[in-house]
């Protein structure tokens, strides 16, 4: 069975990218939030295997999502999406239980590598 | 009663459970799991569980809730604490962090999630075999976000077992500095998965050895949180300072200790009025009261003087409780196996002789574990008992004579000498001319002891003089003995205290020094005819030495009388350099109370306080470490020049 993925993004045109490359890639995209707040609500409804996460969003930004989702449930896996210069930002997501990242723009290959390590 | 001031005994109380926990799970470690030592454990997890909680600070609460749940599997039979004993000394340093963070801050800031996940999962985890081993992970070099990416590596290894140390340090990676290569010494479940588990993305190579064949890096000897510290660097004496005793400024006590000085002077005044009444025709009876009036003065402030000195002092236990956990953690890093023995904990230092011994002692300690003592398999070799022994002793002779002793290889006095040759510190022959004790204190030679090629030609080296000069900074000394073979003995010779010295008193230019007897070696005349002149020093030969020779007046910069026919000289010297100090005269010897130097008068080289004498007298306090140097330097400038 393919791995469940949500994707959280809050611009659209990342959102169709994002699912086209793990759709291609054989995973199964079943749910997208557009921000924080909407990624924890969409976390509960659908329960995913891993979640793709944006840093930068309106309402509630990626950091403090994953922080939220991770008191919820702690086994919830969570790749970062970052742009450049970020770092900081991932840092603090890595160590609030992030497994994994990727830098923007990203190469199809490095996405389903941490993707799977993260399912790991 | 508000909690807040509720902070002060719960900090106290941590601090003493805290060093209860820490002592246990080291004899868990030792001596396997025992019922009532588990008690005692559990019992005082979950005491700081409950004054935690109770002051709201939740991580400490829920930190030790997952301690206690552990132990008490443990309680109920679980006879298997491979691993525990890491991971709980990992909690009870977590502790202290966030005890330290409340006392300082008011919040708790440390994370403390990934402990509770490793001690759930030691809960919940069948017997597994964690297997040691080293993992060395190299980025590319087109990497981005390598702090990020290091963290996510480490996160991924963490979650294939117990990560216990990795080069740089989490907190320098957070902070960004980090290259492109990550050590990480871990036990892990399955180290053959981990080099496709790490690999790929911006990870160029993963090398996973099992831990006992990797090589050994210079970088993890500096990874002990108490090894990274400065040498003076005293954090945990600080702590346990605080403990059960009530906190005074030293300061304070040496003001104190001051104002006793002047009753002194008082009641010599006293007497002198005494006896000038009785001499001048005054009623004797009245002298008389006066006399005994004055010398129960002198009594009271005698003991006054004694009481206070006793308020300086602190058990060396302070200093020594610290060494078990540091040995373990430096022996593990070595591959050895060593026992600690500490002896007369409750020996009393005066405090700021113990905080200056941290830093010599732990370079003693580190150097026993290092170098002398062998790894286990050569132990059983050389018939020896597997784990080396590691003994620190302290008693009380004179002063206080502290021992670190090891039973390792000891010193080889054949390549310290041929060492001392290669770096043109002595000629071939010189250094087959020295005696085996000679060839030994060659290692305190600052020269040969910088050189970090002696640390494994020797056995012995870094910084060794660096060492004894802490340990004459604070008025004592440093003896070696060792036999090839059997091992080596530090012995620590050291005063009661700083306040009070014993001096020898000598007469200068009309005035009174005093030098403190441990560095005073003899007291020799010179004949004017065996003085030489080098420059403006002078210098004479000492039983084939040379001996250079300093006036008082010369280090205070007065000018220097014509030179009599014999000089009278009070050799004192510092490890192997003597000078001879020129002097008028010896007036006698006796303790003094040092008082130091008033701030108008600044710094003067070579004097290090004033005291108050018998008489009443006021005498400068010579400070022999620092007329060594000078004389040492000027003679070296005269060569030169």
């Amino acid at each position: 069975m393919s791995a469940r993925v949500l994707v959280v993004d809050d611009a659209a045109f990342m959102r169709a990218m994002l699912r086209e490359v793990l759709t291609n890639s054989g995973f199964q995209v079943v749910g997208e939030a557009s921000n924080g707040l909407e990624a924890i609500e969409r976390y509960e409804e659908t329960k995913p295997d891993v979640v793709t996460m944006d840093i930068t969003m309106p309402e509630m930004d990626g950091v403090r999502a994953v922080r939220e989702i991770l008191r919820r449930d702690p086994a919830a896996r969570i790749v970062m999406v970052s742009a450049m210069g970020q770092q900081a930002l991932v840092v603090e997501a890595i160590q609030a239980g992030a497994r994994d990242f990727v830098v923007k723009p990203f190469d199809q290959t490095r996405l389903v590598e941490a993707i799977r390590r993260a399912l790991r | 009663m508000h909690l807040a001031k509720l902070l002060p005994t719960f900090l106290a109380e941590a601090d003493e459970h805290l060093q209860a926990l820490e002592e246990g799970v080291l004899r868990l470690e030792r001596e396997g799991v025992e019922a009532d030592l588990v008690r005692d454990l559990f019992r005082r997890a979950h005491t700081l569980k409950g004054s935690a909680g109770a002051l709201g600070f939740r991580r400490m609460a829920e930190l030790t809730h997952r301690m206690e749940e552990v132990l008490d599997v443990l309680r109920r039979g679980r006879q298997d604490p491979e691993g525990l004993a890491d991971l709980l000394l990992a909690c009870v340093d977590a502790l202290r962090t966030l005890r330290q963070e409340v006392a300082e801050a008011g919040e708790e800031r440390t994370e403390v999630e990934d402990l509770v996940r490793r001690l759930e999962a030691w809960q919940g985890r069948p017997t597994e075999m964690l297997h040691p081993v080293e993992v060395r992970i190299r980025m590319r070099e087109d990497c981005p976000m390598r702090a990020a990416r290091a963290l996510a590596l480490l996160q991924l290894l963490r979650r294939e077992g117990e990560v216990e140390q990795v080069v740089p340090s989490e907190e320098e990676i957070r902070r960004g500095n980090v290259d492109l290569e990550l050590i990480c010494r871990a036990r892990v479940r399955e180290p053959e998965a981990l080099v496709q588990l790490l690999s790929g993305g911006d990870v160029e190579s993963v090398r996973v050895l099992p831990a006992s064949d990797a090589p050994r890096d210079e970088r993890w000897l500096d990874l002990g949180p108490q090894a990274r510290g400065k040498l003076s660097d005293d954090p945990e004496a600080t702590r346990r300072a605080a403990l059960r005793t009530v906190r005074v400024d030293v300061e304070r006590l040496d003001r104190i200790m001051n104002l006793v000085g002047e009753l002194v002077v008082d009641r010599i005044r006293f007497q002198q009025i005494a006896h000038r009444l009785r001499s001048g025709g005054g009623d004797p009876a009245l002298a008389e009261e006066l006399l005994d009036a004055s010398a129960h003065l002198g009594r009271v402030a005698r003991d006054l003087q004694a009481q206070v000195l006793k308020t300086r002092m602190l058990p060396i236990e302070h200093l020594f409780s610290r060494f078990p956990r540091y040995v373990r953690d430096l022996a593990r890093r070595a591959g050895k196996e060593v026992e600690v023995v500490l002896e007369g904990q409750d020996v009393e230092l005066d405090r700021s002789i113990l905080e200056q011994l941290g830093g010599p002692l732990m370079h003693l300690v580190r150097n026993a574990v290092d170098h002398g003592i062998e790894p286990p398999e050569e132990r059983e070799r050389l018939g020896k008992p597997r784990p080396g022994r590691l003994r620190l002793a302290a008693y009380q002779e004179d002063g206080i004579v502290v021992v670190v002793e090891d039973d390792g290889r000891g010193i080889d006095t054949d390549r310290v000498r041929r060492r001392a040759v290669e770096l043109r510190i002595l000629s071939p022959e010189a250094a087959s001319r020295l005696s085996e004790r000679e060839a030994v204190e060659l290692i305190f030679h600052p020269g040969l002891s910088t050189a970090s090629a002696v640390t494994d030609v020797s056995g012995r080296g870094v910084g060794m003089d660096a060492v004894r000069a802490g340990v004459q900074a604070v008025g004592g000394s440093l003896e070696v003995e060792t036999g090839w073979g059997k091992g080596t003995r530090f012995v620590l010779r050291l005063p009661l205290t700083l306040a009070i010295v014993r001096a020898l008193t000598v007469a200068c230019g009309g005035e009174r020094y005093a030098i403190p007897l441990s560095s005073v070696h003899e007291i020799v005349e010179v004949p004017a005819s065996r003085v030489h002149r080098v420059g403006s020093c002078r210098t004479t030969v000492l039983r084939g030495s040379v001996l250079p020779l300093v006036s008082v007046h010369e280090i205070l910069e007065l000018p220097v009388p014509p030179d009599p026919d014999r000089l009278l000289c009070v050799v004192v010297g510092v490890g192997r350099r003597r000078v001879g100090l020129w002097v008028d005269g010896v007036v006698g010897e006796g303790e003094v109370v040092v008082k130091p130097l008033g701030s108008s008068l600044g710094e003067v080289p070579g004097v290090s306080g004033a005291t108050i004498l018998g008489d009443g007298r006021v005498a400068l306090i010579l400070d022999p470490v620092r007329l060594v140097r000078l004389a040492v330097r000027e003679e070296e400038l005269a060569h030169v020049g």
